[in-house]
């Protein structure tokens, strides 16, 4: 029998593309609903509140700042400088100084001339990481520093506090002695914000109990002083800056 | 007519339209999963941000320092809180709602990637796991967006008039 002599009907060829779109085409009645669409929108706003909860709750009842005990604020603030974690040094340090971020800045360089020891070079290699660092970044100090953070690596070894009472008496302040600890750091400028070539790690330690100098000749024992403010132990750059003044001369 | 026989009679729901709903319905969820997620862990691997996650800051923020107001810490709920909307939106159909839709996503998406590139460009190749879902629920999005379903029943009587 010849292929002209078939007897039945032949259904038309229709690609199954096509077929596909035919069966989008279904009239709009045809969406479908009912109850298992109601469920799906209250399942869906459900999870949202639910995931909206997951940050609101934090957010609500907030942790308090602060710690413990003198030596545990020191610690969270210098382990805070270790991780480059912004949260924990702020939340280590007086609110009433956080709170006004001109205070703070003031307090900060005030402390920051006795932490600085004047006199010391810095190794070649450190330097050329740190030059490299402000070459790429063309904005403010502080977005140079910002950027400058990403190429360090910070690791905190075997820090000893010691605390002792306040030479004026307040049983609401506290001086925290550094007796032993050692910051390595490490500058990669891998992680700079345009690769540089030919240029190693750089990496050196900084003894945290040997003391601050001034003018590179007097050595005094490092220490903070912290508050105590509703219970909780904050570390003060204001008074540890004034503490250290007469310390240094 | 009896019933039984509007039953009969009804005009055959699509089930491939039905999956395609619920696929989109599925990848809101993720988006939202993922920009939530990226709250809660620090976006870069190095750098200022690398400890810090944004809820972190934002809880730092609530506590009330460098004197900035406590609601500001509520900042943190806008790039989560446009993909939670678009989430609760996600099952509902017509115009309205894929303009509400694409409008939300371009936000969303343009404040999520404006940021990774900001921070970015002071810590740069130290892209860590929050960027990486924020980038993700961008795409989620995006996908989502095609899945939707723009008609409505010819009915407004009908069983799913939105």
């Amino acid at each position: 029998m010849s292929q002209d002599d078939v007897d039945y009907a032949v259904p038309a060829a229709v690609p199954r593309s096509r077929r596909r779109e035919r069966a989008d085409d279904a009239p709009a009645d045809g969406l479908w609903g009912g109850r298992p669409r109601t469920w799906l929108k209250v399942g869906c706003w459900g999870l949202a509140v639910a995931l909206l909860l997951v940050l609101l709750l934090p957010l609500v009842t907030v942790d308090e700042t602060g710690s413990d005990s003198p030596e545990a604020a020191v610690a969270q603030l210098v382990q805070g400088i270790a991780d480059t974690d912004v949260v924990a040094i702020i939340g280590a340090v007086d609110p009433v100084e956080t709170r006004d971020p001109d205070r703070a800045d003031a307090a900060y360089d005030r402390l920051s001339t006795r932490l600085f020891r004047r006199g010391e070079v810095a190794p070649p290699d450190v330097t050329a990481v740190l030059v490299a660092a402000e070459r790429q970044i063309s904005g403010s100090p502080d977005l140079t520093a910002v950027a400058t953070v990403a190429a360090l690596e910070l690791e905190l070894d075997g820090l000893e506090l010691r605390t002792r009472p306040d030479p004026g008496g307040a049983s609401s302040r506290a001086q925290v002695l550094i007796v032993d600890g050692e910051l390595d750091v490490v500058l990669d400028p891998a992680r700079l914000p345009d690769a540089v070539e030919g240029m190693e790690k750089a990496a050196y330690s900084v003894p945290l109990d040997e003391g601050w100098r001034r003018d590179g000749a007097v050595l005094v024992q490092p220490f903070l002083v912290t508050v105590e403010r509703d219970g909780r132990w904050y570390v003060s750059l204001e008074a540890s800056a004034d503490a250290l003044l007469p310390e240094l001369g | 007519m009896s019933a039984p026989v509007a039953a009969a009679t009804a005009a055959p729901v699509s089930s491939t339209r039905r999956r395609r709903e619920l696929v989109g319905v599925g990848l809101w969820a993720l988006a939202a999963a993922a920009w939530v997620a990226a709250m809660l862990v620090p976006w870069f691997r190095a750098g200022v941000t690398a400890s810090t996650t944004p809820l972190e800051v934002a809880e730092l923020l609530r506590a009330g320092v460098l004197g900035v107001p406590p609601v500001a810490g509520y900042a943190v709920l806008l790039l989560p809180g446009i993909a939670l909307v678009l989430l609760g939106i996600a099952p509902l159909r017509g115009g309205g709602a894929m303009a509400a839709r694409v409008v939300l996503w371009l936000v969303g998406t343009a404040a999520g990637l404006l940021l990774v590139v900001f921070l970015s460009s002071i810590s740069a190749q130290t892209f860590g796991v929050g960027a990486a879902l924020v980038v993700a629920g961008c795409v989620l999005g995006g996908a989502a967006l095609g899945l939707a379903t723009v008609r409505v029943p010819a009915s407004p009587d009908g069983p799913d008039a939105t």
